[in-house]
């Protein structure tokens, strides 16, 4: 009958141990899995937080905070000078009437008239 | 990522030491996940040594990334990261070898991990392109936080008053090396220059160089990274 008894208790025993190490079994898995599927997923964010950083290329200064011209150097000056002259040169009238040249005055109006009438009666 | 992964181990190491349990955390919880994410982050490692050879901005070779200070590329930082990659491999290798080398042999070398985690932390911060960015400094507060609490919270508490005078001068030490670790990073890589100073190829900083002095209305192609 003791023998029965002792029997059941060992079988009990190694069952229930059989248990919690099953229990602990999956607790370790659970947390393992939770932090390899963190570890994954934080990289993949990292990875695009990291791609957004070195694209698109900005410049170090912005424009506003480069300072006066002056500082860029004699090179900037020239450049500057020549721009400026460029720029009159091509704003200036290209044909100049010559001073003996009559005017055609084609269009009417006030001055066309004046023409007229300085032509009919002779005076300057 | 593979930081984060190698400081969880650290953290949970110094668990395990110490015998640190609780309602929600058995104690061994704490030894068996510190063996899971080893090898989770000895994946992250192959992956992150991987990804640096194929990359092909710092021409990083496959020799480079096995003999420690031969790169051309931040030789110094890149170089401590392969130390420091080569002791986390040791460290799996006698893991597994444990039970056929013996507790004694195994538990002094495993004290090579207390070496191999500032040489990780050192190589990340002077090698990283990311280092400007505030997630990347995010991370490494939580890296240094974590392990440091643990470390005079948790491993130098542990057997109190035993090598008391030892103790405090481990808590003394990592602390100063706290505060050193935050003035090299403000006049290192946080500070301009570091790029060419932590000796990156010259070519690689002059291909840099035009495009950060022009000011292009449009976003330049893809690829490009600032080298500070």
């Amino acid at each position: 009958m003791m023998g029965k008894a002792s029997m059941v208790e060992v079988t009990s025993l190694a069952s229930s141990q059989n248990a919690r190490r099953q229990r602990n079994d999956r607790l370790v898995r659970r947390w393992t899995a939770t932090a390899a599927t963190f570890a994954f997923g934080l990289t993949a964010v990292l990875a695009g937080l990291s791609a957004s950083a070195v694209t698109p290329h900005q410049p170090a200064t912005p424009p506003e905070q480069l300072g006066p011209a002056a500082n860029l150097g004699p090179a900037a000056d020239a450049a500057l000078a020549k721009a400026i002259a460029d720029y009159a040169a091509a704003s200036a009238p290209r044909h100049v009437a010559a001073a003996n040249r009559p005017v055609a005055v084609s269009a009417p109006g006030p001055v066309a008239a004046r023409h007229q009438a300085v032509a009919v009666s002779g005076g300057s | 990522m593979s930081l984060l992964l190698l400081t969880a181990v650290v953290v949970l190491g110094i668990a395990t030491t110490t015998r640190r349990e609780g309602q929600i955390w058995p104690r061994f919880l704490s030894a068996r996940l510190h063996r899971n994410l080893s090898l989770l982050a000895l994946v992250f490692l192959e992956l992150h040594i991987a990804t640096a050879v194929l990359d092909p901005f710092a021409h990083i070779r496959l020799r480079d990334a096995v003999i420690p200070f031969g790169s051309t590329y931040r030789p110094l930082w890149l170089g401590l990261g392969v130390v420091a990659a080569e002791l986390v491999i040791a460290l799996a290798i006698t893991g597994a070898l444990r039970r056929r080398i013996g507790y004694r042999l195994w538990r002094a070398i495993h004290w090579i991990a207390y070496a191999c985690w500032p040489l990780a932390l050192l190589h990340g911060i002077g090698t990283g392109s990311d280092v400007h960015t505030s997630w990347f400094t995010v991370l490494d507060v939580i890296c240094v936080g974590a392990v440091f609490s643990a470390l005079v919270g948790w491993r130098l508490v542990h057997g109190w008053p035993r090598a008391a005078a030892l103790r405090l001068s481990a808590a003394l030490g990592s602390g100063v090396a706290v505060v050193a670790l935050v003035l090299w990073m403000a006049n290192g890589p946080l500070a301009p220059g570091w790029a060419r100073a932590a000796g990156t190829p010259v070519d690689l900083i002059k291909s840099e160089a035009p495009a950060q002095q022009a000011a292009p209305p449009t976003p330049t192609p893809a690829g490009h990274r600032q080298l500070h």
